[in-house]
C-alpha cells in the first residue's frame, strides 16, 4: 500500500481565475477534484465528500449560467463549497447527537498495520477538528486554509475576495481561539 | 500595517513549540493526510448523480411553486367568498383591501368584520364590574348597544356591557330641504387628551344620530386625518371637489359617506369622503352632520382619542341638536377621567330634556360617584329605575345597584 504523501509536502496552489468556465462539464473536470480537497480539509476525515462534490456541483449546473465573473471562479466555488461543508456538519452533528458516539470514524476498526497507532491518529485529528467546530465559521476557514492546505495569507485574501489585513487579523484571532479550546481539550482527555 | 507583516510560521511547519497545544495542534496536522484524489469512476458516478438528479430537483421546485400558486389562488378565493376559518382570515385581511360586505348573499353566512371593527369589538368590555355603580346599560329597542351614547366608552366604570354584539342601525339621510343651516364657527383648540384614554373600548356606531337635526355645531378648524392604515387613503377620488356652498353635492358626499360606513361598513372610506370634502361640508348646510358621521367614524375605528379632541374644540351650544355628541364627549371626559368636565356635559343633557336620557343619568350617576357625591349617584340610580322601569336588563342593574346600599 502507497504511502501518502504529508499535506505540508504537496503543492498546495489553487488555480485562480476570472473566467467562468465555459459548460459544466468543463467546470466538474477541471475543479471536481479541488472541491473534494476543499471538503475534506473543512469537514475532517469524517465528511463524506462524495455527497458534497454532488451537492456542490449541482448547485453550479444551477447557478453557473447566472455567474457573471464579477469574483473568481474559484472563490464562487469555494463559497458553496464552504456553505455545503457548514450544512453537511451541523446535519453529522445531529446525526451524531441522535445516534451518540457510535458513528464516529475516529473509532472505526483500522486495516493499517499498526490499528492502535492509526486508531490514535484518528483520534488525535477527531480531536483538532472538535476545536476547530467550537470556532466561528470565518476563523474556522481561514484557519484550515492557512494551517492544513497551506495557503498564504494573500491565497487566502484571493480566494476569499477579502482585503489581507482582514484576513491576517481573522487567522490572529483564529490561531488564539483555537489553540484554547484545543488545550480545554486536551486537558479533559477527550477525543 | 498588518499588509507588511510576514505571515507567522505555520504550526506543521516547527517543531520547537513551547506552547504544548501550539505543538500537539503542529503534530496532528503532519500526520494528516493529504485528501486522496478522487478515482475517475466515483468521478463519473458522481457525474451521473448530477445528471439523474438536475430534472429532478427541477421537476420539485416546479411541483412547489405550482402547489404555492394554487395554494395561494385557493386562499384568495376562500377569502373571496369569506368561507377561511378563523385564524387564516386574520393573517389574510391584516388590512383589507377596500370595502368588505358582512354578508355574503351568494353563500347567505355571515361575514367577519375588517380588522378595525374586530378589534373594536373584541375591546368592547363585556362583564361590570361588581364594586362598579350600576353602568352597565343594556340595549333597549329604542337605542342599540355599541352606539353613541351608549355608555361603552365610559372606561371601567360606565363601560360594561352585557353584550358584544354591535347592533348596527342606520340612519336617515337628511333631506336637503330639511337640513339646517350652518352654525358659527367658533372652534376653540383642543386641550391635551390623557394617555388614560387611549386604551378604553371603542363604541362603533351613533343611534341617535337620525333624531338630531339642525345643527349648531362650530366646524373644527382641522379635519380629523384620516388613518394612515386605511386603504381609502390609497384611493384616489377621481370626483372633483365640491363648490363651496353646493347643498346638493354636499348631500351627495354625506350620502356616499354614509353608505360607505353603514352599508359597506368601511369607516376608513368615509373619513377619507369626509376629509376630502371636509372644508365644502364644513360651510354647507351639513356641518352638523357631517360631524356626526366624522365621530361616528372615528369611533368605529377606534380613535377615541382624537374625537374627544375633536368635541372639545366644538362648541356644542344647542343641546337639542348636539344631545347625542354631548353625551359621547362626557363618556369620553369620564373615561378619561374628566369627570367634572363630563358632568357638565350630563348636566346639561339631563337639564334640557324631560325625558331623561339613559347614558346621560348613568354617566352622571358614575361622575357623581367618583367626585365623592354618593347621595347624588344614588338618586339617579333610583331615577333611573323609576323611568326605565322597562328595560329588560334592569334585574341586572338592581343587582349592581345594591352594591351601593
Amino acid at each position: 500500500m502507497d504511502t501518502p504523501m504529508p499535506v505540508f509536502m504537496q503543492a498546495t496552489v489553487v488555480p485562480a481565475t476570472f473566467s467562468p468556465p465555459a459548460s459544466f462539464q468543463e467546470a466538474y473536470r477541471d475543479h471536481a477534484q479541488t472541491v473534494a480537497r476543499w471538503a475534506r480539509q473543512l469537514g475532517g476525515s469524517d465528511m463524506d465528500v462524495e455527497d458534497v462534490v454532488q451537492e456542490v456541483f449541482l448547485v453550479v449546473s444551477r447557478r453557473l449560467s447566472s455567474f457573471r465573473g464579477d469574483a473568481r471562479f474559484t472563490s464562487w466555488l469555494f463559497e458553496i463549497t464552504r456553505k455545503i461543508v457548514a450544512n453537511h456538519r451541523r446535519r453529522q452533528r445531529w446525526r451524531f447527537w441522535r445516534a451518540g458516539n457510535e458513528a464516529s470514524l475516529a473509532s472505526a476498526p483500522s486495516d493499517l498495520p499498526d490499528p492502535a497507532a492509526e486508531l490514535e491518529r484518528r483520534r488525535a485529528i477527531a480531536r483538532f477538528y472538535r476545536a476547530l467546530d467550537q470556532l466561528p465559521g470565518k476563523y474556522r476557514t481561514v484557519l484550515v486554509l492557512y494551517e492544513i492546505e497551506g495557503l498564504s495569507t494573500q491565497a487566502i485574501a484571493d480566494l476569499r475576495e477579502l482585503k489581507l489585513s482582514t484576513v491576517k487579523v481573522q487567522l490572529a484571532r483564529a490561531r488564539v481561539r483555537f489553540l484554547k479550546h484545543y488545550q480545554e481539550l486536551m486537558k479533559r482527555g477527550k477525543p | 500595517m498588518n499588509d507588511l507583516l510576514p505571515d507567522p510560521p505555520r504550526w506543521k511547519e516547527r517543531f520547537d513549540q513551547t506552547h504544548v497545544a501550539e505543538r500537539e495542534a503542529g503534530r496532528v496536522i503532519r500526520v494528516m493526510r493529504a485528501p486522496e484524489p478522487l478515482p475517475a469512476a466515483q468521478l463519473v458516478r458522481i457525474a451521473a448523480r448530477i445528471r439523474v438528479e438536475r430534472p429532478r430537483r427541477r421537476t420539485f421546485w416546479l411541483a412547489a411553486t405550482a402547489a404555492l400558486l394554487l395554494g395561494g389562488a385557493t386562499v384568495a378565493s376562500a377569502a373571496h367568498l369569506n368561507v377561511l376559518p378563523g385564524w387564516l382570515t386574520r393573517i389574510v385581511r391584516l388590512q383589507p383591501a377596500g370595502p368588505v360586505p358582512h354578508k355574503h348573499a351568494s353563500l347567505g353566512r355571515p361575514t367577519r368584520m375588517p380588522a378595525a371593527e374586530a378589534a373594536a369589538v373584541a375591546n368592547a368590555p363585556t362583564v361590570p364590574k361588581a364594586n362598579a355603580l350600576p353602568a352597565a346599560i343594556p340595549s333597549t329597542p329604542e337605542q342599540p348597544a355599541g352606539t353613541i351614547g351608549d355608555g361603552d366608552s365610559m372606561g371601567s366604570d360606565l363601560a360594561p356591557l352585557p353584550s358584544r354584539k354591535v347592533v348596527r342601525k342606520a340612519i336617515e339621510v337628511v333631506p336637503v330641504e330639511n337640513a339646517p343651516r350652518m352654525p358659527a364657527r367658533d372652534a376653540r383648540p383642543s386641550p391635551p387628551i390623557p394617555s388614560s384614554l387611549e386604551p378604553a373600548p371603542a363604541v362603533t356606531m351613533p343611534s341617535e344620530a337620525q333624531r338630531v337635526r339642525g345643527a349648531q355645531v362650530a366646524w373644527l378648524e382641522k379635519p380629523a386625518q384620516p388613518d394612515p392604515a386605511s386603504p381609502a387613503r390609497m384611493v384616489e377620488d377621481p370626483r372633483p371637489a365640491l363648490e363651496a356652498g353646493s347643498a346638493q353635492g354636499a348631500a351627495k358626499v354625506l350620502s356616499e359617506a354614509i353608505h360607505a360606513l353603514r352599508v359597506e361598513h368601511s369607516p376608513g372610506t368615509a373619513l377619507f369622503l369626509l376629509d376630502r370634502h371636509g372644508t365644502q361640508l364644513g360651510k354647507s348646510a351639513f356641518a352638523h352632520e357631517a360631524l356626526l358621521l366624522r365621530v361616528e367614524a372615528m369611533l368605529a375605528l377606534g380613535r377615541k382619542g382624537e374625537v374627544l379632541r375633536l368635541l372639545d374644540g366644538a362648541a356644542l351650544t344647542d343641546v337639542a341638536a348636539s344631545r347625542s355628541l354631548l353625551v359621547t364627549r362626557g363618556e369620553l371626559r369620564a373615561s378619561a377621567n374628566r369627570c367634572a368636565d363630563a358632568l357638565g356635559d350630563f348636566n346639561l343633557v339631563l337639564a334640557r330634556s324631560k325625558q331623561a336620557d339613559r347614558q346621560a343619568l348613568l354617566g352622571r350617576s358614575v361622575c357623581r360617584k367618583k367626585l365623592g357625591d354618593s347621595a347624588g349617584a344614588q338618586t339617579d340610580i333610583e331615577r333611573y329605575r323609576r323611568e326605565f322601569a322597562t328595560d329588560p336588563r334592569l334585574s341586572d342593574l338592581e343587582r349592581q345597584a345594591g352594591v351601593l346600599k
